[in-house]
């Protein structure tokens, strides 16, 4: 009996004219899509992207002549690689930062009547804002890709097959005919929002797979096994969300006698959760997490530097008391007074750097989280965690920065202690060894990128979006059971 | 939906006994459709979520506008404080040249544009044409770009525009589904009338809903401290209105001439949906697709001094046009100095990088590619002081027409690339009403891409303002151009100041004529089309 009555819908809808016109929009806007992603600066950003690993790779493999220029010069710049998925769902990932710059930062210079000592400050994170944008002046209002298609246009879609399901057949009077048969009203919201499901997802399903075929066509982007995987996730995911707005239509066209009022409310309904929460909202909440103002974060800098000053340089005279460090005999003294201030100056700075970015991060993430209300952001974080791109995979990627920070400077150390002949100070040139190191065993970044992450990542985002799905459904059910058919 | 009925029912009887002119008709069926609009629910509803959606709009896109106008002042502020601590005139060449900082527009909430996305401080000195607006003045937290803002014009561009369709799908096929308009059309009336009246009853009800949402948005910037509205401002917002007015209006005639040429209000709905998605949605971001494969965007980093500065720096020499431009500068000032006998010092690097100088100077000298900065005094003997003076001014004079050469080559880049690319975008918005909507609200807002083109444009005018004040000063060639101690002795005050100078509302207007006339022209296009299916409509 489902069977039947899903039949019956599927072949209802299929000869509607909105199907028609549904299933062209789609295909266009899907093909639009992956034209727009081959027609992208996207090949171009995968190029720059090797070819600014490769070259950095090089200049740190011509450091490794000696330890203290790899432990002064660091790894250089640490970046990020444009998601393999941008293609599915951009999430304003051209906007953010693509590296982190991780070199050295500018040399300095102390004299006195006798003695004389220059030095270089030692590499540390600095994060940089630049970003991938090139000519600024012709961005499109929307980055038209999956997570835009499916979660504006396909949700509405979704409303559009569902706002009359119930009134309309109560309009036509055919509700009562049907209701009159031995079929449970479950089964008929069943088979109804099946109908529904299907005929929506058929356009959907054929969309991607023809914007999946230009974008492997045009050779632009490879994906590899797990790259698949998760694309398929992914168009779960989309029908996992056009679920929900498929059961919000049904609940409320049956509770409202017209269709077009229907239609009306889920309208409003459509324009809170899907246009107005996920942007607007989003930066109006943030305001309400204060953070201090670039200004105000410069003056702290400057006060920490000063107060490292005041404790660790004391004067020129107190600084080269056991002479310079850069003397042809140098006393251990000297390197390691010079060693402390250097190095806790440098991590005074490193302190602070973080602390403003997860400030940022944090004023960000704290919307984010508010944003979860609406089903929309669920699927885009879900679309992002996924694809590899967006907000949340740049934490990933600060985070990854960091441990990856912390392991280097471990390997310096570790290393310096196999050389006899070394100080053993860490951070001063002249504290640590002169001897070469191979560059195989130089550790490297690798972010944790990978089908298995993705989907951890996207779990809380999905199971909440299934969650939302249930509870629409089970809406639906509890409105159609109590409602008239006349 | 009953007082609706009853309301309906009463006009039409009213129609029906009285044939007291047409006027009265008229007056009736506006007088109807108005009422029947704003006592629907969905007028209530689209009320709610445009307040909704203009008042949190407007606030955070004021937040934002404050945040941006501080940090201006704040730029502003430290740039001249930076040139008024110079200690030599040839510091404005190199270290401290003039920084011009391009103000926030109060009315980018109405229409944001460009101007987030271009830099907003460009440079300037006598040997340094700006070209580009480089750097952006910092915002607090940069990562807040995941959450897109949307400005005014895109809500009455994208949400208000769906709100108009629904109240112009069942214009007329809703009224022949209720069998209305048979009844209707039964009175003495012109159908052109019923039409007329339908289209300024519905009209009507739209124009409160937009003059609600935007007085909204008035009252909320006027009661922020950087919300000072001035006087053009105010006849820019009231031209805004009147354009987003008609932009609605386009929409409205066509979701009109949709209603009549389908019989079924389902149709006519589906029908308005796709054009919406089209025009709106897909439209846009089409044409940005189209244009940059047709005129593919060459990087600009072949233009920029410090990429130049950079190769010379690794090669010292390396074929590039601009490091020929320099190596010419270096000869055609090897050629003076031998010329009149000048001996030049040894720095031991090739002239095209650090270019040559008398070797009678001693200090410190800063080396850009726009220009040079020394501080220090002269070294050599007394009587040649003059002739260490005309190689100083001879230099900069040379600076200057050099400066020239390669502002044209950057500015023949720019209109080759990236402004050609952006005016055919502008082009292919034309044909959306959405494109020309945006498109005229910009510039309204004087935030498209040619208000930025103004703003570099001023920048050059200061610049030739920056060589007037030097050559009147006769900086060049006097002792104040090296020496701090006879800079101290010259005034410093005259160093002209930069205004940007506001577009005049006349020439906005002019320049958004185009796109204005479209949005009019595609206005009384739908009219004309509706008119002619309505009067072949069956009303059954």
């Amino acid at each position: 009996m489902l069977w039947h009555i899903t039949k019956r819908e599927i072949y209802d809808h299929l000869t509607s004219l909105r199907f028609v016109l549904t299933f062209g929009l789609t295909i266009l806007l899907m093909v639009q899509s992956a034209l727009l992603f081959v027609g992208s600066d996207y090949p171009e950003r995968v190029q720059e992207y090797s070819k600014t690993f490769a070259s950095t790779t090089d200049a740190v493999r011509r450091n490794t002549h000696s330890l203290s220029q790899l432990a002064e010069k660091g790894p250089i710049a640490l970046y990020k690689r444009p998601g393999s998925l941008a293609f599915c769902t951009n999430a304003q990932d051209d906007a953010l930062p693509a590296q982190i710059y991780a070199g050295l930062l500018g040399f300095e210079t102390r004299s006195t009547a006798s003695h004389s000592y220059s030095w270089a400050w030692p590499w540390r994170l600095a994060y940089v804002q630049d970003s991938y944008q090139k000519n600024s002046m012709l961005r499109p209002f929307f980055s038209l890709d999956w997570a835009f298609i499916v979660g504006v246009v396909m949700s509405f879609v979704g409303i559009l097959f569902s706002f009359d399901a119930i009134a309309g057949e109560r309009q036509h009077g055919t509700l009562a005919l049907v209701v009159s048969n031995s079929v449970s009203r479950g089964t008929l919201l069943l088979g109804k929002s099946l109908g529904a499901f299907i005929t929506i997802s058929l356009p959907m399903l054929i969309g991607m797979l023809l914007s999946l075929l230009i974008a492997v066509i045009s050779n632009v982007v490879s994906f590899s096994g797990s790259d698949w995987g998760r694309i398929a996730l992914m168009a779960g995911i989309s029908l996992v969300y056009v679920a929900i707005f498929i059961g919000l239509g049904l609940a409320v066209s049956s509770r409202v006698t017209h269709s077009a009022t229907s239609l009306l409310i889920l309208l409003m309904v459509w324009v809170v959760v899907v246009v107005l929460v996920p942007s607007t909202v989003g930066s109006a909440i943030s305001t309400l997490h204060k953070i201090p103002t670039q200004l105000e974060f410069q003056r702290q800098r400057e006060a920490r530097i000063e107060q490292v000053k005041q404790i660790e340089y004391v004067s020129d005279e107190k600084m080269f008391q056991y002479g310079s460090p850069s003397d042809s005999r140098p006393n251990r003294k000297a390197i390691k007074l010079w060693a402390n201030y250097i190095t806790r100056r440098s991590e005074t700075e490193t302190r602070h750097d973080d602390e403003h970015l997860d400030m940022q991060l944090a004023q960000v993430q704290f919307a984010r989280q508010i944003l979860r209300v609406s089903p929309t952001t669920l699927y885009n974080y879900a679309m992002e965690a996924l694809s590899g791109t967006g907000f949340e995979r740049h934490r990933q990627y600060v985070r990854a920065a960091r441990r990856y920070r912390g392991q280097f400077i471990e390997f310096i150390k570790e290393t310096d202690k196999t050389d006899p002949e070394s100080f053993h100070v860490y951070y001063l040139k002249e504290g640590l060894s002169d001897k070469p190191v191979s560059f195989e065993s130089v550790p490297r970044f690798i972010e944790p990128t990978g089908a298995g992450i993705a989907t951890r990542n996207a779990l809380t985002d999905l199971s909440l979006l299934v969650l939302f799905s249930m509870l629409a459904l089970m809406i639906s059910y509890a409105a159609f059971l109590r409602c008239s058919v006349q | 939906m009953t007082t609706v009925d009853r309301l309906l029912r009463c006009c039409c009887e009213q129609m029906l006994c009285g044939q007291k002119g047409d006027m009265r008709v008229l007056k009736t069926i506006i007088y109807r459709e108005f009422f029947a609009n704003i006592t629907t629910l969905r007028f209530v509803l689209s009320f709610l979520i445009c307040i909704g959606l203009v008042a949190t709009n407007t606030y955070v896109l004021m937040q934002n506008y404050t945040d941006r106008s501080q940090g201006h002042e704040r730029v502003v502020q430290s740039h001249l404080e930076e040139i008024r601590n110079i200690e030599t005139y040839s510091e404005l060449s190199a270290i401290h040249h003039p920084k011009l900082d391009k103000k926030p527009e109060l009315l980018s909430i109405l229409n944001k544009g460009v101007e987030g996305r271009l830099g907003s401080t460009v440079q300037v000195a006598h040997g340094l044409v700006p070209a580009f607006a480089t750097t952006q003045h910092k915002s607090d937290n940069p990562y807040l770009v995941v959450f897109p803002q949307i400005d005014l014009m895109r809500v009455f561009q994208i949400v208000i525009s769906l709100l108009t369709f629904l109240f112009a799908y069942n214009a007329v096929a809703g009224e022949r589904e209720n069998g209305t308009l048979a009844l209707m059309l039964s009175n003495p009336v012109s159908r052109g009338m019923v039409l007329g009246a339908k289209y300024l009853g519905g009209m009507l009800s739209l124009a409160v809903l937009l003059a609600v949402s935007l007085l909204i948005a008035l009252l909320i910037i006027a009661v922020s401290p950087y919300g000072s509205i001035s006087a053009s401002d105010w006849a820019r917002i009231g031209l805004f209105c009147l354009i987003s007015f008609i932009y609605v209006s386009v929409l409205f005639t066509l979701g009109l001439l949709f209603s009549s040429l389908t019989h079924r209000t389902a149709t006519a709905l589906m029908f308005v949906v796709f054009f919406w998605v089209v025009f709106v949605l897909i439209w846009p971001s089409a044409s940005v697709f189209v244009v940059s494969k047709l005129v593919p965007l060459k990087s600009d980093t072949d233009l920029t001094a410090e990429g130049v500065m950079a190769i010379l720096a690794q090669e010292r020499t390396a074929e590039h046009p601009l490091i020929d431009l320099r190596s010419q500068f270096a000869n055609e000032l090897a050629e003076f100095a031998q010329k009149r006998d000048i001996p030049l010092a040894d720095h031991g690097v090739p002239y095209v990088i650090v270019p040559p100088i008398p070797a009678w100077f001693d200090g410190g000298q800063w080396n850009r590619f726009e220009g040079d900065t020394y501080i220090g005094r002269f070294d050599g003997p007394p009587g040649q002081l003059f002739l260490f003076h005309e190689f100083f001014k001879f230099r900069e004079e040379l600076l200057i027409r050099y400066a020239d050469r390669l502002g044209e080559m950057r500015h023949a880049y720019l209109t080759q690339h990236p402004i050609r690319q952006a005016k055919l975008v502008r082009n292919l918005l034309h044909i959306s009403p959405a494109g020309a909507y945006a498109n005229a609200s910009a510039i309204l807002a004087g935030t498209d891409f040619e208000s930025h083109l103004r703003f570099l444009s001023q920048a050059k005018q200061y610049r030739q303002e920056l060589i007037q004040y030097l050559r009147d000063q006769d900086a060049f060639a006097s002792a104040a151009w090296y020496n701090p101690e006879a800079f101290k002795r010259v005034a410093t005050g005259g160093i002209p100041v930069f205004r940007e100078i506001p577009e005049s509302l006349l020439s906005s207007i002019r320049r958004a004529t185009v796109d204005i006339s479209i949005l009019v022209l595609l206005n009384l296009i739908f009219f004309l089309f509706t008119y002619l299916c309505f009067l072949k409509y069956d009303p059954r």
